[in-house]
């Protein structure tokens, strides 16, 4: 897994506007980021290292999905 | 009826056998291209809200080339819209710019940053160009050191970048994908349309610039290869821009970046080995003629002495460098600039965090290639222009700077770390210098509206297809395609028609039936055909160049042929829809003094080369 879990968020955007591939969204209920595209996550980092608290967690290793032959 | 077609009606439920293979007939026409998944979101965009700027100029991304084109433009009396597929400082490559190399000329000597620089790109290098750079790069430190940027904590850039972009009144549109260019009644570029991807909270709105000048600022692109952090770069310049009638140029080269073999995705942790090497920041000395930069070798990675770097002699006769023998004379000759730059500064302390596993680790095992797979060479792939003014040779209105712009400043390789973050503010500046004059030429604009509600009609298509393919699968494919070294990096003409073949059946069957259930996967599906046209661009131009250069390495002609290909290889869309390609000849001032020998023209040595030249001599 890339991005693993964002816990303790404060809800300042950071993250959201430093992904470059749209893998954070926020949530409009609770006002908090939430990963909403794991997929695609290229563990770059830019979201923890623009997060104020250290809210983000990642790991280095990536899960692809199985490619079929329609799809 | 005869025993057989009886049996045959028996077994199929009803049906004889002339029928089944009439069934077959129809069946295999069907399945030509069979759409098999269901768009879960499928729906009607005809009544999605439009968000409508006018402006003198419009400015496509927020990297270094976009922001000093930005201000440039603002200074110039032009009213300025960027748009942007992420964030100011934070999308493409410019978050990551580490290295910068200014040229002091009280230091350097000019004709040895020539001499050395087009030895290393072999000669296809644009001089001019370079001397530009080493015109302005110096001036380019001043004005970062003036705004504070040297003295940022690391990835605390795009605060001062955007704060600057605002306090100079430029309208920020962020988090849109800009999906095609909008032409004037005379077929000039006068505009953009895109979307607002993020729909989490408010549906996607089609956003319509028109503008009186564009400047692409788009950066370069990837194959979303792993362990680079580029996969929000998919060559959308490019494909704008080649849809509107532009030259493109640059496509048969590389860039080289390895990654780790154990975890190969991780993006980061490549870059934190590449920030551990001493000086990632301001660059000192000349760049090398043989060693450094990013060659063929390196996206081989372990492939070591397949390609050598002829360690015995250099360009100009002189004994090269051998490997492990302490940095080179020219690497200690200047601190002038030590301890500035974008990463390192005086006072603070690096702290990237990481992985705490991989610092008990020390590594991720082997470098392996490929970790930028389908990436040109900074400054040498993209629009092409003739003129130094920026400006898209083939279609007017449309101006291109940084990666966007094919300036072929680094020619067929990559020659040292340094150039492409002030390359880009050089040329973004450049560009604005031009699109300003030509904007300001202009006193009004003549668009069809049909214009505009056809090209948002295009981009909304995966979202109101009901069935086709996904853009991850169509991704996946590409990328299994093109990715493998035996296509990417060592090309022979059958394996190139072959992948090429498949490309065009994807390009052709299967972008039109992309289907899109959110905002997220229309992105996905535009960056997708995008990346298609891309590897179309890639394979034609690596068969057309029928010898080696750089990183460019054909099995079948393993050395340069100077007499035919001191050119550059460019790409337009013919007026039948069909690629075509020609070359633009450099100027005979540039070429390798032929009396020179062919090894100290060309130092570095590809399999096969000897036996070749040999073979022909």
């Amino acid at each position: 897994m890339p991005i693993e879990k964002i816990h303790g968020c404060i809800g300042c955007e950071n993250c959201v506007n430093a992904c470059p591939t749209d893998v954070i969204r926020m949530d409009p209920g609770s006002g908090q980021a939430y990963i909403a595209y794991q997929d695609e996550c290229q563990i770059c980092h830019l979201c923890r290292l623009s997060c104020p608290v250290d809210a983000i967690t990642l790991t280095p290793d990536k899960f692809v999905k199985p490619t079929v032959s329609w799809g | 009826m005869s025993e057989d077609d009886s049996n045959t009606k028996n077994s199929s439920g009803g049906v004889t056998r002339r029928d089944i293979l009439k069934l077959g007939a129809i069946t295999a026409a069907t399945l030509a291209v069979p759409t098999v998944l269901k768009n879960l979101g499928a729906t009607s965009m005809s009544g999605t809200q439009r968000e409508r700027y006018d402006t003198d100029i419009l400015i496509i991304g927020t990297g270094f080339a976009g922001i000093f084109a930005a201000v440039e433009a603002r200074k110039n009396g032009q009213s300025v819209v960027m748009l942007d597929k992420g964030s100011v400082g934070w999308s493409g490559l410019s978050p990551w710019a580490s290295d910068s190399r200014p040229f002091d000329p009280s230091i350097y000597s000019r004709e040895e940053w020539h001499h050395n620089i087009a030895t290393n790109t072999e000669w296809v290098n644009d001089r001019k160009w370079l001397d530009i750079f080493m015109d302005e790069s110096l001036g380019i430190f001043d004005i970062l050191e003036d705004w504070g940027i040297h003295d940022c904590k690391p990835f605390e850039r795009s605060k001062v970048f955007r704060q600057l972009l605002l306090d100079d009144d430029v309208t920020l549109v962020e988090r849109t994908m800009v999906t095609s260019f909008i032409k004037d009644e005379d077929g000039k570029v006068a505009g953009a349309v895109g979307f607002t991807y993020d729909d989490s909270q408010d549906s996607s709105k089609a956003v319509v610039v028109t503008a009186k000048a564009v400047i692409m600022c788009t950066g370069a692109g990837a194959y979303k290869s792993p362990g680079f952090p580029n996969w929000g770069q998919t060559f959308d310049g490019d494909a704008m821009a080649y849809e509107a009638g532009a030259f493109i140029t640059g496509k048969e080269y590389h860039d080289t970046h390895p990654t780790l073999s154990d975890a190969p995705a991780a993006s980061y942790e490549g870059w934190v080995w590449a920030q551990s090497v001493v000086g990632a920041y301001i660059m000192v000395g000349a760049p090398d003629p043989v060693y450094g930069g990013l060659n063929l070798d390196m996206a081989l990675g372990v492939a070591q002495g397949k390609i050598n770097r002829d360690p015995g002699v250099g360009p100009g006769g002189e004994e090269a460098p051998t490997a492990g023998a302490g940095p080179h004379p020219e690497v200690v000759r200047n601190q002038k600039y030590r301890g500035k730059g974008f990463l390192v500064t005086p006072g603070l302390e690096l702290d990237f965090g990481g992985f705490p596993e991989a610092a008990a680790k020390q590594e991720f095992g082997f470098r392996v290639g490929g970790a930028t797979a389908g990436m040109g060479v900074h400054k040498s792939e993209g629009v092409f222009n003739s003129d130094y003014t920026c400006k898209a040779d083939g279609v007017d209105g449309l101006y291109a700077a940084g990666d966007a712009l094919g300036s072929m400043m680094c020619g067929s390789s990559y020659p040292a770390r340094g150039f492409s973050s002030y390359g880009s503010a050089i040329q973004g500046r450049l560009a604005a210098k031009y699109a300003s004059e030509y904007a300001a030429s202009i006193s009004s604009l003549h668009i069809n509206p049909s214009e505009i509600d056809s090209k948002i009609s295009a981009m909304w298509a995966p979202r109101e297809n009901k069935e086709g393919f996904s853009p991850d699968w169509l991704t996946k494919t590409l990328q299994n395609t093109m990715t493998p070294f035996h296509i990417l990096y060592i090309k022979e003409e059958r394996r190139l028609e072959g992948a090429l073949s498949s490309i065009e059946y994807l390009r052709r069957n299967l972008v039109p039936n992309m289907i899109a259930r959110d905002g997220h996967e229309l992105r996905l599906a535009h960056e997708a055909a995008n990346m298609l046209l891309n590897a179309e661009m890639k394979l034609r131009a690596g068969l057309f160049r029928t010898e080696s250069r750089g990183t460019h390495f054909r099995e079948e002609y393993p050395a340069r042929n100077d007499k035919d290909w001191l050119c550059w290889v460019l790409m337009q869309k013919g007026a039948d829809g069909a690629m075509q390609l020609s070359k633009h000849m450099l100027p005979e001032e540039w070429w390798p003094d032929q009396s020179v020998p062919y090894r100290q023209r060309y130092p570095r040595q590809y399999p096969g080369e000897d036996e070749y030249l040999a073979s022909r001599s």
